[in-house]
């Protein structure tokens, strides 16, 4: 450790890099590309957030209240785009800048300057994305699914924005995704062998396979909607010998694996967590790698399973009921290891412990409503309805958003040298855990008694549920600019932390100081203990 | 020195047959729009493939790159193979579109089939399109004929597609078209009408337990897809 930190200091003095905004531009540094990937993300969560406010504004009543149901299309349209690809995305891979090098004790990633562009795509594919809120004929309107023929046929002029934003968020994540893939295989420190990674990169490793394969598709599927709306094509078109049904099947192609990518680097931080508050290793190294690993090739044959209602044959209904329920199998093998690490652990009860327990009990109830709606014949009555949307944001708020706030509580001091306060940590944790389940929570009930979702109106008997849940949502928004200010207090002071910052962290990261010096690792580390 | 020679011959068959499968793709007459485009998609995808399966040293690199194209290959691929799935097995309700011969085999007087015919419009379609019969019930093996009415009330000439759907969708491959409207484009001058005639026949393999098939014809109006698509070939 001294040895670490003898290096830490010589990195010190040789840091030179461009001061003022060519440090940002010219960036190939991973701490400094993570942070504005962090930024990016922040500023993508209030924007989808505020489009999420007008929504439960507009929901708070039955009849037409604040907005138009035109914009009301738009609104939902683009809080799932923003939500998915501008703040969830960007804040994993932020993560993954940060603290992947880090863990494996890397000078930096594999390849900086690609690192620098994959970065600076995103600004300009959100600029794309969000200006067609000025457009005339307004933004997309069909929901993040577009599907055809409501995207093609019926699709605004501003479609044609929105698919050449999502080629450009498709670009940023492949090479995001070679990049931490190549530093993950090419620069752990000598004697980090696989099975020795943190859990975060395993997670992370299997994710950027998962990019790797579905972003081509995606960008295969907008480029047959430009197609179907310009070159004449008509893939999605049945007058023209097409198909809608392809859409859907292209799409969920991408879709389904998509909705991993978006939990698995979760389900690492969340592994990384809950064995420094428990001060135990994590149980399960191994089975945690293999139920990763078997998450993802999974998701690759369960498409369907958004599909049910399209007509399709009872044998394939069948069959995608069931291996929609085997992932239930591994996902279950990793609550497991979670549970048993905490098991006569030493256990204390930080704001990163309480989200990771939090991700751990809310994340299994979107887990069995998932399960609910993989039962085929059951899905008939569930489809559309306001049950699927509260199983998704079961999963990806209280899964995915949930595992972003422990993961930020639990490394800005690391990144910034500072604790947070604890006592404001915490009350954002409680805030956010209730106003979450008020908002969410009842949206299980409207939803199988029958409310459909993406109408901006409902039936008056659905009233008191929704007043609830827009309450709660009004809560949730508001306990998120807490957070912005609790994130700016901490870098801008507190008590300052040392090295090791948790009592129960083990691992490289924990042994550089708080913050971390321009660049760390120059020489590799000699490896004592890479897992905690 | 030998390899090299090998690589270099390689390489130059490759530019050789993709230029003529480009040739192909262009050129050949009786390719749709769609086809077309894929064609020049998947192909565009594999020779990024292969430029990199050459020119990219480094094993790591090179399989993602690969990962990355190929994956972009089979989401274009996706587009026949799903149309070759939907065909073999016959979900989807969709047809075969091509013409069969008249049947030899025998007539299975034993049973007797319900054929529904059901009209739907798209496209804010304002053509009168209807079935002469609403249904009619036929011995698989049997050949029956029925026909449409179908009127252009505007002052336009248009052309419409008729797209027919077969429920239950397991059905379809059994029913077997030997002359129908549907193979083809309708054109119709303003205030022009006619009767399109639509024969078939249930194969007499049809399993036992279907007793109902519904035929549905969705009309589309392709009057300024198909121009412009028919105007850019010429």
């Amino acid at each position: 450790m001294n040895e670490a930190v003898a290096h830490a200091e010589h990195a010190e003095h040789a840091a030179h890099y461009p001061q003022g905004i060519k440090r940002w531009i010219f960036s190939t540094n991973h701490k400094d590309i993570g942070t504005m990937y962090l930024w990016l993300s922040f500023t993508m969560f209030f924007i989808g957030g505020t489009s999420a406010m007008l929504i439960r504004a507009e929901l708070f009543k039955p009849g037409a209240n604040l907005v138009s149901p035109e914009l009301f299309n738009q609104l939902t349209t683009m809080h799932g785009l923003i939500m998915i690809f501008g703040a969830v995305m960007p804040a994993f891979v932020g993560f993954a800048n940060w603290m992947i090098p880090l863990m494996i004790g890397a000078p930096d990633m594999a390849m900086p300057r690609l690192n620098n562009l994959s970065f600076w795509i995103l600004p300009f594919a959100f600029s794309i994305l969000i200006s067609t809120f000025f457009m005339q004929g307004g933004a997309p309107n069909f929901g993040w699914t577009f599907y055809a023929p409501l995207s093609t046929t019926y699709g605004p002029n501003s479609t044609d924005f929105f698919i050449f934003s999502v080629h450009l968020m498709g670009i940023s994540s492949i090479l995001g995704a070679i990049n931490i893939i190549a530093t993950i295989l090419n620069l752990r420190a000598p004697g980090m062998g696989m099975m020795q990674m943190p859990m975060f990169c395993w997670t992370w490793l299997v994710t950027a396979f998962l990019l790797l394969a579905v972003m081509p598709v995606l960008a295969g599927a907008v480029t047959m909607v430009l197609a179907d709306r310009h070159l004449g094509t008509s893939f999605f078109n049945a007058s023209g010998g097409g198909d809608p049904v392809l859409f859907q099947h292209v799409f969920w192609f991408f879709g389904h694996p998509e909705v991993y990518v978006i939990i698995l680097p979760a389900f690492g931080i969340i592994s990384e967590i809950i064995p420094t508050f428990s001060r135990k290793k994590l149980f399960g190294y191994v089975s945690m790698v293999y139920a990763v690993s078997a998450i993802a090739i999974l998701s690759f044959v369960v498409w369907a399973h958004h599909m049910f209602t399209t007509g399709m044959p009872t044998a394939g209904e069948i069959f995608f009921m069931y291996v929609t329920m085997l992932i239930a199998v591994p996902t279950g093998v990793k609550v497991f290891n979670w549970i048993s690490t905490m098991f006569k652990g030493a256990m204390t009860f930080e704001t990163p412990m309480l989200y990771a327990i939090a991700f751990i009990i809310l994340f299994t109830i979107g887990g069995f409503t998932g399960l609910m709606l993989a039962i085929a014949p059951a899905d008939f009555q569930y489809h559309d309805s306001y049950f699927v949307v509260a199983h998704f944001h079961y999963v990806m708020v209280a899964g995915s958003l949930m595992a972003i706030f422990g993961g930020v509580y639990y490394w800005i001091p690391k990144w910034t040298g500072h604790m947070y306060n604890e006592t404001l940590g915490k009350f954002h944790f409680w805030l956010t855990m209730i106003s979450f389940n008020v908002t969410f929570f009842p949206m299980h009930f409207v939803g199988l008694a029958g409310m459909p979702r993406r109408i901006p109106d409902y039936a008056l008997q659905f009233t008191e549920f929704n007043q609830i849940a827009s309450i709660g949502a009004f809560t949730f928004g508001l306990s998120q600019i807490f957070f912005l200010y609790i994130v700016i207090r901490t870098i801008r002071g507190g008590e300052p932390a040392s090295a090791q910052v948790w009592e129960g962290a083990h691992g490289l990261t924990w042994t550089v100081p708080s913050p971390p010096p321009y660049h760390t690792f120059t020489t590799p580390p000699v490896i004592q203990d890479a897992h905690g | 020195m030998v390899k090299q020679r090998v690589k270099i011959i390689f390489l130059l068959t490759l530019i050789f047959s993709i230029m003529a499968f480009t040739y192909v793709i262009t050129t050949y007459p009786s390719l749709k729009a769609n086809d077309r485009f894929v064609g020049y998609a998947i192909l565009f995808n594999v020779l990024i493939c292969i430029l990199i399966a050459f020119f990219v040293q480094q094993k790591l690199l090179r399989n993602m790159c690969l990962t990355i194209f190929g994956m972009g290959a089979f989401a274009f691929a996706l587009v026949p193979l799903y149309d070759v799935f939907c065909e073999t097995t016959g979900l989807n309700g969709k047809l075969d579109l091509s013409v069969k011969a008249a049947t030899s085999q025998g007539v299975d007087l034993s049973r007797q089939v319900t054929v529904e015919f059901l009209v739907n419009h798209n496209n804010q379609m304002p053509w009168e399109f209807r079935p002469k019969n609403n249904a009619l019930i036929v011995h698989p093996g049997e050949l029956a004929s029925t026909a449409y009415y179908a009127k252009n009330p505007t002052s336009r000439t248009m052309l419409a597609q008729a797209v027919p759907s077969i429920s239950p969708s397991r059905a379809s491959r059994y029913f077997k078209k030997v002359e129908c409207f549907c193979f083809s484009q309708q054109k119709l001058g303003p205030g022009e009408f006619v009767h399109l005639g639509l024969r078939f026949y249930l194969s007499s393999d049809l399993p036992k337990d279907v007793q109902r098939i519904t035929l549905a014809y969705t009309i589309f109006d392709v009057t300024n897809t198909i121009m412009q698509e028919t105007h850019g070939h010429e």
